[in-house]
C-alpha cells in the first residue's frame, strides 16, 4: 500500500501561510508574463468563476476584491522542507515525486494505523497552516490519483481500494490523473471524461490508437504500474524566509511571524533527528539596508520556546532605522552528540572570537560600513557599494584606452560644506570652508552630471577643479544650491 | 572671434534615428528658430526618415536644413554625412538603399569602400562616440585615432572630411579634444564644433534615456553607464556654441564654410513620374485625349455638348499641368486589372472628373452627378492628383502590387511608409518595462485600454490609479513625466496599406528604400504625406473585401446561369431598398454597422442618393459638426431648412440646407467669399493637413477676411467656419460616397437576388466587414438559406453552391487543415472518388491533427457515419504507433466497432465551434435557453417591450463599439437564436464593468428599452457574464 502526501494549490498555499484573511479570493499570478495569468487560486475566487489560466483582468473583472499575489520561491522552498519533515514521521520509506507531493511506502502498515498516521499527518501541516490531501491506493500513481481526488472530499483523505478500483476511477475526471492536455483533449473528443470508462477500454485499442502514451495511462489505472521509489530524506538546510507583505514597524508582528518559523524548524530538526547550534537572523528593512545577527547557542537545543527567548531578548534590545520587510531565520543543525563533544572546535583558531570582534565592529560602524568597497556602475560620483569580504584578493582588470593622468584626488568623507562667491560670468572666485580658504586662481569646469531620475536617488552636481592661493587644487561640487569640498589633489 | 551667427548646427538626430533621438524633426526646427540657429543638418541613422517634416518645418521658420545621415559602418562606427548637392543625395540614396536592402531591417550596414564611391558629393564628419575617431581613442589612444583618421582620409577627399570636436562638460573630453585638435594641425583637416544633438531640450533626456535602455534591452536599474552622464545634448544657442570654443573659433567658423559648401535641398530634389510609353506620332497629350474621347463614346454613347466641354475643359488642364502621363499610366494599370479579370473602380475625388469617368478609371458620370471637378484638379495644384484604385483584398490585389514591381523595377516602385508611433499600450508599455514596473501590473494598465482609434476617455492618472499603480512612487512619477514626451514618437517604420510611389529614373535616388516585412515588397522611408510634399505622385492600390465578394459572387452567378452584371442592375430595386430600410444590412458594405442600421431605419432610402447620403452621414465629420440629426430632421419635416444664406441654396438644396460633402464646402467657400476652385481647394486641404497648424490658421483667415469684406452677417460667418472646419478634416467627398454608395447598394442588391452567391462568397472571402463567419450564417438561415456541414466527399477548399437555398462550407472553415494538403486531397478526389477512410489516408498526405480536426468537425461523417466513429477509426490509422504494439493491429479494422458513444446535440456545436467557428445547426443561445429565467428575453422578444420598461437579455458578443464620435458611450450587440439586440453603455456604467463588458464572450444586460424610430435600443444598468458551457464566436470589437 501506499500513500500520498499532497498540498493542493502549494505556491498559493505557500505565500498565503500566516495571513488571517485566507478566506477572501486570492489569485496567484505570474507578473512576468506579457498577460499575466492566474496560476492559482483559493476556493473563494473560484467561486467568482476565475480558473487558473484565466487573464488577470477577467479576474478582476469577475471578482473586483480579487487579491493579486506573486510567487515566492521561498516560502515554498520554507514549505517543502517542513512538509518532508512533518511525513517524516509517518514513514521513513519516501520519495518527493514533486515538491508538493511526496509518495510514502506503507507496506508493514495496517488499515487502523494507516489511517491514524495520516489523520495525525494532516492535522501536524494544519497547525502549520497548511491544508494537505491524503491519497492511499496499490500503487503509487493511484495512491497519487487517490490524494487529488481527495481534494474534493470533504475529509481530505481518499483511500482507492483495490477492490473497487474502476468504480472509484469512474467518479474521477481525466484531469485528476495529470494526463497531458492534448491526450484528456483526444479523449474528450471520444466522449471520455472519467478515469474509469478510459480503464474499461481494451488495452489492444488503446495501444492503437495512442500509443505508449495510452498504454502507460492504462497500465497505471489497471494497477499495472508499479516503480520503486527512489528514496529521500529530509533536507539538512533549515531555513525560514518570509517577505511582508506590509513593512511593519513594532517588534510584536516579527515575534509572531519567528514563533511561527520555529515551530516549523523544531519539526524540521526533529526529523533530521538534529538540534540548533546557532542561529542566524536577519531582517531585511524597507530603506534597503539589512540587519544581520548571528546567535551562537551556549547550548544546542530544539526547544522552540528556549530558542524564541534568545530572539526575543535580543530583539527587545535593538532599534531598527526602518521598517521591516522580509525576515529570515535560519538554524545550524548538529548532531547533539558531536556538538557536545567538541562545540568550540573549528577549523579557526577562534572563530567565536573572530565573530565577537565584528559583531563588536557593526555595532561601532554600522552593518552598512563593513565590507569590501566596489564602484557601481553608474556616472554618480563615489557611487560604490560593501560587498561581503573576499575571500582572496583579485587581480584588478586591466585598464583599456589612453591612459588616465593627473594628480590623484583625496576625497574628503564627509565632504565639507563651503561657500563658494562666483564672477558673473559664472566660474568661482573664492571658496571658504573650515579647512579650505582663498581667492581662486586657477579653475577647470564645470563638468555636469545627472541621473537616477526615475527614482528616490535622483542626484545632479556641478564639479569644479579651482586652485587657489596657497597654489593646493580643490575639487569643489554642487549639488541642488549647496557648495562643498569633496577633496584635495596631490 | 567667432560669434553665434556663425554657429550652424552640423550634427542632429531626430527621433526617427529610432532610439537614438528622442525629438520630432520637426521639434528639433521648430527649436532651432527658437534659438535663433541659422542653420541645421538632420543627420539620422541609415535614413532620410525624418528629412521631408525637418525640411518643411525648417523652411517655415526659415532655417537652412541640410540633409544627412549617419552611416553606420560595417565595423560598427557610425559617421555622420552631410549632403552637398544633388549628385550626393542622390548617391547617398542609393547607399542607403544598397545596404538596407541588403540586410535584416535595422541591421543596414556600409563597407569603407562603398562610402569612397560616394564621398566626393558629401560633407563627412569624423563623428562622435560613435565615431571612428573615438572608438579608436577609446581601444588604443592617439595612435589608434591616427590610424582611423587615416582609414577616413583613404576614402573621403580631404577637402570633404571635417574632425568633429564636441564639448558636453564631461570629465575626460578635454584630453580627448586636445588629441584631435593635435591630430587637426598635424593633417590639416579642418576642425569642425558640434553638439551631437538627440533632441530639443533639456527634458527630452529622459526620453532618450529610455530609448536608450531599449535600445539595450535593459532597465533603467541595470543600464548604470549606458544612460547620458547629463542633459547636454539638447540644441543650443549660436552664441552658446561660440563661447563654449571660444578658444577654438575655427572651428565654429567651420560650420558656417561647411554650410556654405551645401548647394543641396530638398526643393530640388528631381522627381520625375514615369513617362507612358506613345505609339508612334503620338504624344502623351494627344494619346489621352484619343483615349478619353474613345472611352467617352462607350461611356456616353454619345458625346453630348456639355460632355465634350467638360473633357476638353480637362483635358487642357491635365496638358497643362503636364499630367497627362500619369492618367495614361492609371489607365494602363487598370486596363491590366480588366484584362487579367480583377475587379477595380476608382474612388476618391478622381470620381469628379469626366476624363476619369471615360477612362474607365471610376465608375461615377461626373456630369449627371453634377460633381465639381476643381476637388479633383485645380490650376494652382501644384501636387499630383489623387486617384485610389479599389481592388479586390488578397491575392488580386497583391499581383497588381507586383505588376507595378515588375513594370518599374524594385528600385523604381515601392509602397510608401507608414510611421508607426507610441500610442498609449505601446508607450506605457515599453516606459513601464523600462521603469521596472511589474508586466502584471502593466498588463492591468493595458487591459484598461479599449482597442481602436477613439478618444481614450480614461485620464492617464485615473488609468494609472484604477491600475493599482502607487501613484505617489517615484517610479509613477517619473512614468507621467516621460509618457507624455514619448506619446506620438516614431516607434518603427510600417508599410502604407496601399500606396505606391513610382518613379522615371530610379526611385532608390529620390528616397531610400528598405525591405518590408513581406517578402516581394520595398517600402520607401517617407510616409505619404512627406511623399505628397515632394511632389512625388501617390497610386493608392486599396484592398477592399467586399470587392473581393462581389467579384466572386458575380463569377457565382454566372456559373449558375445567373449572369450578372454590377454596372447594369436596376438603380430603384425596391426589394433592396426594402431591405435597407429594414436596416437587415449584416454582410453588406458599409451601412452594415450597429450605427448605420440605426440610421437606416430613419433614413429609409428610397432612392440611389439616399444611399450616397446613407454613406456619408455616418461619418465623424457630420457628428462632430452636429449635422447628422439636422439633416435627417428636416428630412422628416420636424426641422425647418436651413440654407445658412440664400446664395447657398442651389449648393445645399439636395441636402436640404445641410452641408454633406467636401464638394458642398468648396462652393460654399467660392460663393460666399468668391474664392476660386484654387483658392477653396487650397482651403481644404490646409484644413484637412494635420501637421501645420499655421497654415490652417493662415488660410482660415483668408477665409474670414473675404468674408467680412463681403459683409456676411457674422452669425452666418461663424457657422460657415465651424461647417469648413469640421467637413475639412472627415468629410467625403461627394463623388467618393457615390463610389462607395454603388458599392453599399449593389451588396444589399446581392444580398436580396443572389443571396446564395453573396453569402457564399462573403464566407470564402473572410476576415472582412463586422460580423463574424457565424454571425453571418445565423443571418443567412434567417433568409431561408441553408448551409451543410463541410465534408471531404462533397467539399471544395472554398464554400459551394448546392442549390439555390443551400451552400456547402469548404474546408477552409475547418481549423488546423493546410489548403496545400487539402488541393491535394481534392486532385485525387477528382481522380477517383475515396471509397472509405482507409482509402482517404492512403491516398492523401494529411497529417493525423488534420485528420482528428477533419472527424472532429464532422467531415468525415461521410465514411464513419458519426464524428465519434471517425475519430475511432482516424485514430486508429496511425501507423507508427502501431509497431509498438502489434497486438492491437491484429482486429480487423472492419470488426474495430467503436465503443464511443454518439456525441450528444451540445457536444456536436461545441465541436463545430472549436473545429470551424461556426455551426451550422442553432444557435448556441438556444439551447441554453431552458436554462435561462424566464425574465430574460430573446432579442425578437425586445422589440415588443414598451419604452421605459426594464428588460433583460443575454446573447453572445458579436459587436462591442467605443465610435470617437459618442464621448464614451459603449454600444454592444448581442446574437442570439432570433436575430441581435442592441445597447448602451453610459461611460460611467463602462469605466465601472469595463472589464466584464470587454472580456466576457457571452453577457446578460439588464436595462430599459428604448423603442424609436423602428429601433429597439437597451439603455444599461448592469452588465454580468453569462456563466454558462456555452461555445463562442469571434467578436468584433471598438471599431
Amino acid at each position: 500500500m501506499y500513500g500520498v502526501l499532497w498540498l493542493p494549490r502549494f505556491r498559493l498555499q505557500a505565500v498565503l501561510r500566516g495571513e488571517s484573511n485566507t478566506w477572501r479570493p486570492f489569485a496567484l499570478v505570474d507578473d512576468a508574463q506579457r498577460k499575466p495569468v492566474v496560476l492559482v487560486c483559493n476556493e473563494a475566487a473560484a467561486r467568482y468563476g476565475i480558473e487558473p489560466g484565466s487573464p488577470v483582468g477577467r479576474g478582476l473583472a469577475r471578482c473586483p476584491e480579487l487579491e493579486i499575489r506573486r510567487p515566492d520561491p521561498e516560502a515554498e522552498e520554507s514549505v517543502r522542507r517542513l512538509m518532508l519533515a512533518v511525513a517524516w514521521d509517518w514513514g521513513p520509506k519516501m520519495e518527493a515525486t514533486e515538491r508538493n507531493l511526496l509518495t510514502l511506502d506503507l507496506s508493514g502498515q495496517g488499515e487502523k494505523e494507516r489511517a491514524g498516521a495520516a489523520e495525525e499527518t494532516r492535522e501536524r501541516l494544519l497547525d502549520q497552516e497548511l491544508v494537505s490531501c491524503v491519497g492511499l491506493a496499490a500503487t503509487p500513481a493511484l495512491a497519487r490519483i487517490a490524494a487529488f481526488a481527495a481534494e474534493r472530499e470533504t475529509g481530505k483523505i481518499w483511500e482507492l481500494p483495490e477492490s473497487r478500483r474502476l468504480e472509484a476511477l469512474d467518479r474521477l475526471p481525466l484531469a485528476t490523473a495529470e494526463m497531458d492536455g492534448r491526450l484528456i483533449e483526444r479523449l474528450q473528443t471520444w466522449g471520455l471524461h472519467f478515469l474509469g470508462e478510459f480503464a474499461r477500454f481494451p488495452r489492444s485499442s488503446i495501444a492503437a490508437r495512442l500509443g505508449e502514451e495510452g498504454v502507460e495511462w492504462w497500465d497505471l489505472l489497471n494497477s499495472r504500474d508499479c516503480p520503486p521509489l527512489r528514496l529521500v530524506q529530509p533536507a539538512h538546510r533549515v531555513e525560514e524566509r518570509q517577505e511582508l507583505e506590509c513593512e511593519v514597524d513594532s517588534l510584536e508582528p516579527v515575534l509572531f511571524l519567528l514563533r511561527r518559523f520555529l515551530s516549523s524548524m523544531s519539526l524540521q530538526l526533529r526529523a533530521l533527528s538534529r538540534v540548533a547550534g546557532a542561529m542566524r537572523l536577519s531582517l531585511q528593512l524597507a530603506s534597503g539596508e539589512d540587519y544581520e545577527r548571528r546567535f551562537q547557542l551556549p547550548e544546542p537545543t530544539r526547544e522552540e520556546e528556549i530558542l524564541f527567548r534568545v530572539l526575543h531578548g535580543h530583539l527587545e534590545q535593538i532599534e531598527l532605522r526602518a521598517p521591516v520587510a522580509a525576515v529570515t531565520l535560519e538554524m545550524v543543525p548538529v548532531d547533539p552528540r558531536e556538538v557536545q563533544r567538541g562545540i568550540f572546535d573549528t577549523a579557526l583558531r577562534n572563530p567565536w572570537k573572530f565573530e565577537e570582534t565584528i559583531d563588536r565592529l557593526v555595532g561601532i560602524v554600522g552593518n552598512e560600513n563593513v565590507g569590501s568597497p566596489r564602484l557601481n556602475d553608474s556616472h554618480a560620483a563615489d557611487d560604490f557599494r560593501l560587498d561581503a569580504l573576499p575571500k582572496q584578493i583579485e587581480e584588478p582588470e586591466k585598464e583599456t584606452g589612453p591612459p588616465v593622468c593627473g594628480p590623484v584626488l583625496q576625497r574628503w568623507r564627509p565632504p565639507e560644506e563651503a561657500v563658494v562667491q562666483y564672477r558673473r560670468d559664472g566660474w568661482p572666485e573664492r571658496v571658504e570652508s573650515s579647512h579650505v580658504r582663498g581667492w581662486v586662481t586657477g579653475w577647470r569646469g564645470p563638468w555636469r552630471g545627472s541621473g537616477h531620475w526615475w527614482n528616490r536617488r535622483a542626484w545632479s552636481r556641478i564639479e569644479w577643479d579651482v586652485e587657489i592661493e596657497s597654489g593646493q587644487v580643490y575639487r569643489l561640487t554642487k549639488t541642488e544650491k549647496r557648495w562643498w569640498v569633496e577633496g584635495c589633489y596631490g | 572671434m567667432a560669434s553665434g551667427a556663425d554657429y550652424i548646427e552640423c550634427h542632429a538626430r531626430s527621433a526617427f534615428s529610432f532610439l537614438y533621438g528622442a525629438s520630432q524633426p520637426e521639434t528639433m526646427a521648430e527649436r532651432a528658430s527658437e534659438l535663433d540657429l541659422a542653420g541645421m543638418a538632420l543627420c539620422d541613422r541609415n535614413g532620410f526618415y525624418g528629412s521631408v517634416r525637418f525640411h518643411q518645418r525648417a523652411t517655415e521658420h526659415g532655417i537652412r536644413a541640410m540633409i544627412g545621415a549617419e552611416l553606420v559602418m560595417m565595423d560598427g562606427t557610425a559617421v555622420p554625412v552631410i549632403v552637398l548637392n544633388r549628385r550626393g543625395y542622390r548617391n547617398l540614396s542609393r547607399l542607403i538603399t544598397r545596404a538596407q536592402l541588403r540586410a535584416p531591417k535595422g541591421e543596414a550596414a556600409l563597407a569603407w569602400k562603398e562610402l569612397a564611391e560616394v564621398s566626393e558629393d558629401l560633407a563627412v564628419l569624423s563623428g562622435d562616440e560613435e565615431g571612428p575617431l573615438e572608438v579608436a581613442w577609446r581601444a588604443r589612444g592617439a595612435e589608434g585615432m591616427r590610424e582611423a583618421l587615416e582609414t577616413l582620409r583613404g576614402v573621403v577627399p580631404a577637402e570633404n572630411l571635417w574632425i568633429e570636436l564636441q564639448r558636453h562638460c564631461l570629465r575626460g573630453e578635454d584630453q580627448l579634444n586636445r588629441a584631435k585638435v593635435d591630430l587637426a594641425e598635424a593633417t590639416g583637416i579642418p576642425l569642425l564644433a558640434t553638439n551631437g544633438t538627440n533632441f530639443a531640450v533639456p527634458e527630452n533626456r529622459t526620453v532618450q534615456d529610455v530609448f536608450t535602455c531599449l535600445r539595450h534591452h535593459v532597465a533603467l536599474d541595470n543600464a548604470g553607464r549606458l544612460l547620458a552622464p547629463n542633459n547636454d545634448r539638447h540644441l543650443k544657442p549660436g552664441a552658446f556654441m561660440a563661447a563654449r570654443f571660444r578658444d577654438l573659433p575655427e572651428a565654429v567658423l567651420n560650420t558656417r564654410r561647411l554650410a556654405e559648401r551645401v548647394e543641396f535641398t530638398l526643393e530640388n530634389l528631381g522627381y520625375e513620374f514615369p513617362r507612358y510609353p506613345v505609339p508612334e506620332g503620338e504624344t502623351m497629350d494627344s494619346f489621352l485625349e484619343k483615349m478619353a474621347m474613345a472611352g467617352a463614346r462607350d461611356r456616353y454613347g454619345k458625346i453630348t455638348r456639355l460632355v465634350r466641354e467638360q473633357l476638353q475643359k480637362e483635358l487642357a488642364l491635365i496638358r497643362k499641368l503636364g499630367f497627362s502621363g500619369y492618367f495614361l499610366i492609371v489607365w494602363d494599370m487598370i486596363r491590366y486589372c480588366r484584362d487579367n479579370g480583377i475587379m477595380v473602380q476608382g474612388r476618391g475625388s478622381a470620381a469628379n472628373s469626366a476624363v476619369c469617368y471615360s477612362l474607365g478609371i471610376t465608375p461615377v458620370d461626373p456630369i449627371g452627378a453634377k460633381l465639381l471637378f476643381e476637388r479633383f484638379l485645380t490650376e494652382a495644384r501644384q501636387a499630383w492628383p489623387d486617384i485610389d484604385l479599389d481592388l479586390p483584398s488578397g491575392d488580386q490585389r497583391e499581383s497588381v502590387i507586383q505588376e507595378v514591381y515588375q513594370r518599374y523595377s524594385r528600385r523604381g516602385a515601392a509602397m510608401t511608409a507608414n510611421v508607426i508611433t507610441y500610442r498609449g499600450r505601446s508607450a506605457m508599455r515599453e516606459i513601464g518595462k523600462v521603469l521596472g514596473f511589474p508586466e502584471e501590473m502593466l498588463g492591468r494598465f493595458t487591459d484598461l485600454y479599449a482597442s481602436g482609434d477613439y478618444p481614450h476617455t480614461l485620464e492617464f492618472r485615473e488609468q494609472v490609479k484604477q491600475s493599482g499603480i502607487d501613484i505617489e512612487s517615484p517610479q509613477t512619477k517619473a512614468l507621467m513625466h516621460v509618457y507624455p514626451q514619448v506619446y506620438g514618437l516614431p516607434r518603427h517604420l510600417g508599410q502604407h496599406s496601399g500606396g505606391m510611389i513610382i518613379c522615371q529614373g530610379e526611385l532608390d535616388a529620390i528616397v531610400p528604400l528598405e525591405n518590408a516585412s513581406m517578402t516581394e515588397r520595398t517600402v520607401a522611408q517617407w510616409d505619404k504625406d512627406d511623399c505628397e510634399d515632394m511632389g512625388i505622385v501617390k497610386v493608392d492600390f486599396l484592398g477592399l473585401g467586399m470587392m473581393a465578394v462581389m467579384q466572386e459572387s458575380i463569377e457565382l452567378s454566372r456559373e449558375r446561369g445567373r449572369p450578372l452584371d454590377l454596372a447594369r442592375i436596376p438603380k430603384d430595386d425596391e426589394a433592396t431598398y426594402d431591405l435597407m430600410c429594414a436596416a437587415d444590412t449584416v454582410g453588406v458594405f458599409q451601412v452594415e454597422s450597429r450605427a448605420q442600421m440605426s440610421t437606416l431605419r430613419r433614413m429609409k432610402p428610397r432612392t440611389f442618393y439616399d444611399v450616397v447620403i446613407e454613406v456619408a452621414i455616418v461619418r465623424p465629420g457630420p457628428i462632430v459638426g452636429d449635422l447628422a440629426h439636422p439633416f435627417l430632421n428636416r428630412r422628416d419635416g420636424l426641422e425647418e431648412v436651413d440654407y445658412i444664406d440664400e446664395k447657398l441654396k442651389p449648393t445645399l438644396e439636395r441636402t436640404l440646407g445641410v452641408p454633406m460633402f467636401q464638394e458642398q464646402v468648396l462652393k460654399m467657400a467660392m460663393v460666399m467669399a468668391d474664392f476660386s476652385g484654387s483658392e477653396a481647394e487650397e482651403l481644404r486641404r490646409a484644413m484637412s493637413f494635420h501637421r501645420s497648424h499655421e497654415r490652417m490658421q493662415r488660410v482660415e483667415k483668408k477665409l474670414l477676411d473675404a468674408l467680412r469684406e463681403r459683409d456676411v452677417d457674422e452669425a452666418k460667418i461663424e457657422k460657415i467656419v465651424k461647417t469648413i472646419g469640421s467637413f475639412a478634416l472627415y468629410g467625403f467627398p461627394e463623388s467618393h460616397a457615390i463610389s462607395f454608395g454603388i458599392l453599399a447598394y449593389a451588396s444589399c442588391y446581392l444580398k436580396v437576388h443572389h443571396a446564395v452567391e453573396f453569402y457564399t462568397a462573403l464566407l470564402n472571402n473572410q476576415p472582412m466587414g463586422f460580423y463574424a463567419p457565424a454571425t453571418l450564417i445565423q443571418d443567412a438561415k434567417r433568409r431561408g438559406l441553408k448551409f451543410l456541414p463541410p465534408c471531404v466527399v462533397e467539399s471544395e477548399w472554398v464554400c459551394t453552391i448546392i442549390d439555390d437555398r443551400t451552400i456547402r462550407l469548404g474546408l477552409l472553415m475547418v481549423k488546423g487543415v493546410a489548403k496545400s494538403r487539402v488541393e491535394e486531397m481534392l486532385a485525387v478526389r477528382a481522380r477517383r472518388a475515396f471509397s472509405s477512410l482507409v482509402d482517404l489516408r492512403a491516398r492523401t498526405r494529411f497529417e493525423c491533427d488534420e485528420l482528428r480536426s477533419l472527424a472532429h468537425a464532422g467531415a468525415l461523417n461521410a465514411f464513419a457515419g458519426s464524428r465519434r466513429k471517425a475519430l475511432w477509426q482516424v485514430e486508429r490509422l496511425q501507423p507508427e504507433q502501431g509497431d509498438l504494439f502489434a497486438s492491437g493491429f491484429t482486429e480487423v479494422m472492419a470488426a474495430d466497432v467503436s465503443p464511443l458513444r454518439e456525441m450528444t446535440y451540445p457536444e456536436r456545436m461545441h465541436a463545430d465551434f472549436e473545429g470551424t467557428g461556426v455551426t451550422v445547426g442553432m444557435h448556441p443561445m438556444k439551447l441554453v435557453r431552458p436554462q435561462l429565467p424566464e425574465s430574460i428575453l430573446t432579442a425578437e422578444g425586445v422589440k415588443t417591450v414598451p419604452s421605459g420598461r426594464r428588460v433583460e437579455v443575454a446573447g453572445a458578443v458579436i459587436c462591442r463599439q467605443r465610435p470617437g464620435t459618442a464621448k464614451g458611450v459603449v454600444f454592444i450587440s448581442l446574437e442570439d437564436e432570433t436575430g441581435i439586440s442592441n445597447s448602451i453603455v453610459y461611460p460611467d456604467l463602462f469605466e465601472k464593468l469595463r472589464l466584464t463588458i470587454k472580456t466576457e464572450a457571452f453577457l446578460h444586460i439588464v436595462g430599459t428599452a428604448q423603442q424609436a424610430e423602428g429601433s429597439t435600443h437597451i439603455l444599461v444598468k448592469d452588465v454580468r457574464p453569462l456563466k454558462l458551457e456555452l461555445p463562442a464566436a469571434a467578436s468584433h470589437d471598438f471599431h
